[in-house]
């Protein structure tokens, strides 16, 4: 295979020296799918955010080792996060829509960080949105406030504020946990197209759905990602439980992590 | 005493208290009303003064409050707005925040008559600009920087982490994100201060006493070295003049206009902030 578009090696990140993620090993390839899975407070989000610098403004947040993304060493001295942040799209929990238009928010980012796309906004704006599948529902009415759409809607059209700048990797943060059974469905089945043009990595605690989109699912207990392709697992609850059961008992003793991929 | 005893009691003290607080406000307007009401009319907002202000109108000290009050909100708003944005936008997490806000808000403590001295020695006479309106904006412009520091970082402080997140996460530089998410959400705090901190400039009478203003004789100041005179010095001198029912009724009808001027600034900010309390959005 190519070479990985992300990669992590040895990442240790802690808030005020209380160690989140320890000695992390990972690397992902250009357009898959990786699900990172993982209980309420392992370090999901922490280790999404890394990938964009989004954790640089927290004080007391340190990160050891190397992150690799395109083969640059992305917390390196010197590296442009503005740029960094605009390859790396990042899509929150619970859908941010600004007070304003529709078409506004669409071009929220691009109007400052492409300005020299400013005449085609309008057919990137509906490019993406179509892209998202909202286009039908919004087209007549893009100068409405956004936060009038449903939350499923909101959601894809974040997804869509994001794509519009042209991101080569897409991160989400459980992105359907606000939604509705039907409105989830459709973001996992659009994940799955958008994967055909760029890498996506989504977070959630959802093991059916990690299962369900993934190429690649990766665990997170305790500090430690845990990393096989899907391909090798079918049932997958008893393994994620009997991985928990092990750090459990072992973590005392022991701090070394199973290496997968 | 029983829980909800302690509760109906403590709701009857603060009642009380705003009652006192609203008596005094409708007290002074009502007064201010009775007795400067009389002097009122075209002729008195559009003649200068004369016969030593007891005469005439008050034209030039209207005109004078507004030089004032308009150079020093000129002046101190660019610098407000930057600094509270260098602090909470540029400022890597935000060191040196909570000692700005402890800073800003002692400074808005500082009795006016201090910014006056400080401001005599230094613009008056060290930079050697004199008595003269530019001295006074300069003065007040300084001592209306807090008020409209606080409302700024105020507003800045109320906005929520996740549009902030949300404008980074799509790759603004901070320089962009003051323009496409900061100032857009913020700027009803930008626009209240200012129309404050001019309110407070509008009513300074100690700051620019010995300053800035002359009594009488003057009219538009022609250069950097005139005085001018205001609404607020002249309501201040002629009241000393207590005896002269004349000179009292002018009093009394500049303080009304100038009552007037300072109330429109405040009860646009108020209007501004209920805008902003209820868009038209339908926002949570
Ligand atoms: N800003 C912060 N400052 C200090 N500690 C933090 C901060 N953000 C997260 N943490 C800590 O880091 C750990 C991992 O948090 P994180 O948000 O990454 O978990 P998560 O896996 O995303 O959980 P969830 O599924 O609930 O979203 C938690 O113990 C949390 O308390
Ligand atoms: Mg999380």
């Amino acid at each position: 295979m190519n070479a990985p578009i992300i990669e992590l090696k040895g990442v240790c990140i802690a808030y005020n020296q209380r160690t989140v993620l320890e000695r992390i090993n990972l690397s992902l390839h250009s357009k898959e799918i990786t699900t990172l899975l993982g209980p309420s407070g392992s370090g999901k989000s922490t280790l999404l955010k890394s990938l964009c610098r989004m954790n640089d403004h927290i004080k007391g947040f340190s990160l050891e080792g190397t992150v690799e993304i395109l083969e640059e060493d992305i917390y390196a001295s010197g590296v442009d996060v503005y740029e960094l942040r605009r390859s790396v799209g990042l899509v929150f929990q619970k859908p941010v829509m600004f007070p304003r238009s529709i078409y506004e928010n669409m071009v929220l980012g691009v109007k400052r960080t492409r300005p020299e796309w400013r005449s085609q906004f309008s057919d990137r704006v509906e490019q993406s949105l179509k892209e998202v599948h909202l286009w039908d529902e919004v087209k007549d009415r893009l100068q409405e406030h956004a936060t009038r759409l449903s939350q499923g809607q909101q959601q894809r059209l974040a997804i869509a504020r994001t794509l519009i700048g042209e991101p080569q990797i897409l991160l989400m943060d459980e992105p359907t946990s606000s939604l509705d059974p039907k409105s989830k469905e459709a973001l996992e089945s659009l994940a799955i197209e958008l994967a055909k043009k760029c890498t996506l990595v989504w977070v959630t605690h959802d093991v059916e759905q990690a299962h369900r989109i993934s190429d690649r699912v990766v665990y997170i207990l305790e500090g430690k990602v845990f990393d096989r392709e899907k391909a090798s697992h079918t049932t997958v609850s008893p393994d994620i439980q009997q991985i928990s059961k092990g750090r459990g008992k072992r973590s005392f003793f022991s701090r070394q992590g199973i290496e997968g991929s | 005493m029983s829980r909800s005893d302690k509760e109906n009691l403590l709701l009857a003290l603060l009642g009380l208290a705003t009652i006192v607080a609203c008596c005094f406000l409708v007290l002074i307007l009502s007064g201010l009303i009775y007795r400067g009401w009389p002097a009122l009319d075209w002729e008195f907002l559009t003649a200068p003064a004369s016969d030593f202000g007891r005469q005439g109108g008050v034209f030039y000290q209207i005109l004078g409050t507004l030089i004032l009050m308009i150079g020093a909100g000129l002046i101190s708003v660019p610098i407000a707005l930057a600094s509270v944005l260098f602090f909470t936008e540029f400022s890597p997490q935000k060191t040196g925040l909570e000692t700005y806000r402890t800073l800003i808000f002692t400074l808005n403590g500082v009795p006016t008559i201090l910014f006056g001295l400080v401001g005599y020695l230094f613009f008056s006479q060290f930079l050697g600009i004199g008595v003269s309106w530019l001295t006074g904006v300069l003065i007040l412009s300084i001592m209306i920087l807090p008020t409209i520091q606080v409302s700024i970082l105020e507003a800045v402080s109320a906005m929520p982490l996740s549009y902030r997140e949300t404008g980074m996460a799509l790759g603004l530089t901070p320089e962009q994100l003051i323009r496409s998410v900061v100032l857009p959400q913020c700027g009803y705090g930008v626009l209240t201060g200012t129309l404050l901190g001019c309110a407070r400039a509008g009513g300074e009478t100690a700051a620019i006493m010995f300053t800035a203003t002359a009594f009488s004789g003057v009219q538009l100041p022609e250069s950097l070295h005139d005085p001018v005179t205001t609404l607020q010095t002249h309501i201040l001198t002629l009241s000393q003049e207590a005896i002269d029912p004349q000179s009292v009724t002018t009093a009394w009808g500049s303080g009304l206009v100038l009552m007037a001027i300072v109330f429109t600034l405040i009860a646009a900010s108020y209007l501004i902030r209920l805008r902003v309390a209820n868009p038209d959005g339908g926002q949570a």
